[in-house]
């Protein structure tokens, strides 16, 4: 099987990463952060190396570096956390459901009210679109930094200085973008959250959330983490406080390798990479007739995400034909609907092409005669 | 001098603590402790002055505990253990 469905899970894994997860099953088996015995020490010193890592990667001090079970539980966390009793928040268009839920679900229970920024290819025009649904209520801004439909790479920097401005909490959905796009804190950004096991190539169970430490979040979720057992209070500092209970031990050295994978490689190479598979893509879908692609051209505006549709199936047919020839590639709606509704696929969702560092030329050559095949079969 | 132990937050803050004092060349590791006030949690066992070691901390953001005196490791278990000399007198162990 070729897989192209990076942009849910990168697949495989860097052989680091593999051999990472291995040795702290088999090494680091005693509960972090709990006993005083050297095989926990041993165990806590793995996950604080990895948190540092991790820390250093967005540039966040290491205590305000919070291991998660994925991205969608950092957003929860973060969303759930800073949005009070009928504030309101601002995202975009094109967010995916592990922002919009939460935001729905608040505003059925609390109060919470929240805009739909509309995004363009012009930044600035999108900046001022967020800029001016900001109102006196707003706690809280909430963006990708690259659709996982369309791969539009958002103006992050831009949103985060209005942010600053007006003093609003400015979080970051990092799922897409962490390991080929440059996403630090700083510049208005508050929070970032990431997913551990795509382009940081960690292991599926891992997520992160990081913070300037400027915005006080409520807790979701309570319990035992090994410190100041007497109080029943949750603690108040990180990471404790949004780390109840064991976490993915092995996962979290895991994605410390995966982080450190990136960093050795580096992001510019990886997206270098990415793109240079996702232009020779591109120019081999517009040169089906049948074949619909919903941008002008790939350029440096997307993260190395396509969408695409073949002919008039349905996106999950041309998604099971591309399996039965070998190619894994996600075909439906990708848990974004408004991204679909942007790009006009509203009926019938678009397959998704989406490399990883570990693709190459050669796969995506097959995956362009295939997709000519399945055209020419459809007509 | 005698070693201290020093009660901070979590693990994490003492891990931190010990790659602060290092840059200070102030010689520390982590140790698990029942003394913070809250119940168990990690600190430092440091042979530095306390005071020195809670003002450099504090100085970076890292909240500072109590610290108590604390009796210097057991000898190796061959060695017998020597009766320490301020171990308090207290009820006779079962």
């Amino acid at each position: 099987m070729i897989y192209f469905d990076n942009a849910a899970t990168t697949y495989p894994k860097p052989p680091a990463v593999i051999a990472a997860m291995s040795r702290a099953l088999v090494r680091y088996g005693a509960n972090p952060g709990r006993a005083g015995h050297a095989m926990s020490l041993e165990t806590s010193d793995a996950v604080y190396a990895a948190r540092e890592k991790c820390a250093r990667f967005f540039g966040a001090e290491v205590e305000n570096t919070v291991f998660m079970p994925n991205c969608t539980f950092a957003l929860n966390t973060a969303i759930k956390g800073v949005l009070t009793e009928n504030s309101h928040a601002v995202a975009s268009d094109i967010e995916h459901n592990a922002v919009l839920r939460p935001l729905y679900a608040l505003s059925r229970s609390t109060g919470v009210s929240y805009s739909l920024a509309p995004t363009s290819d012009d930044d600035d025009e999108t900046a001022a679109n967020f800029e001016r649904l900001i109102n006196r209520r707003t706690k809280a801004v909430i963006c990708t930094l690259a659709g996982n439909v369309t791969g539009k790479i958002l103006p992050v920097e831009k949103i985060g200085n209005i942010c600053r401005e007006k003093g609003v909490c400015f979080i970051v959905d990092a799922a897409q973008g962490a390991g080929v796009l440059p996403i630090k804190l700083g510049s208005g950004i508050n929070i970032i959250c990431a997913a551990g096991h795509k382009g940081l190539y960690g292991p599926m169970g891992t997520g992160l959330l990081v913070t300037d430490g400027k915005y006080r979040l409520k807790t979701l979720v309570e319990g035992g983490t090994g410190s100041l057992s007497k109080e029943l209070s949750q603690p108040e500092f990180l990471p404790d406080r949004f780390e109840s209970g064991t976490i993915n031990t092995a996962g979290a050295i895991s994605l410390g390798a995966g982080v450190y994978f990136v960093t050795s490689k580096g992001t510019d190479a990886i997206l270098r990479h990415e793109r240079m598979l996702c232009e020779r893509f591109f120019a081999g879908m517009k040169k089906q007739p049948s074949v619909r692609l919903y941008s002008d051209t790939f350029d440096e505006r997307f993260a190395p995400v396509i969408p695409f549709n073949i002919g008039d199936l349905p996106a999950e047919t041309a998604s099971e034909m591309l399996s039965e020839a070998g190619f894994a590639l996600r075909g439906g709606f990708h848990c974004a609907y408004p991204a679909h509704v942007k790009i006009g696929t509203s009926d019938r969702g678009a397959v998704r092409f989406s490399p990883s560092v570990f693709s190459t030329m050669t796969e995506v050559n097959s995956l362009i005669r295939a997709v000519s095949r399945i055209a020419a079969r459809n007509e | 001098m005698e070693s201290t132990i020093i009660p901070l937050r979590s693990y994490t803050e003492a891990k931190k603590a010990v790659h602060i004092l290092a840059r200070n060349r102030i010689r520390a590791s982590v140790v698990r402790t029942g003394s913070g006030r809250m119940g168990c949690t990690f600190g430092i066992r440091t042979n530095e002055s306390p005071d020195v070691v809670c003002r450099l901390l504090r100085s970076t953001g890292i909240h500072c505990g109590d610290s108590m005196p604390f009796p210097p490791p057991p000898p190796y278990p061959h060695e017998p253990r020597p009766m320490h000399p301020h171990r308090p007198a207290g009820p006779p162990r079962r």
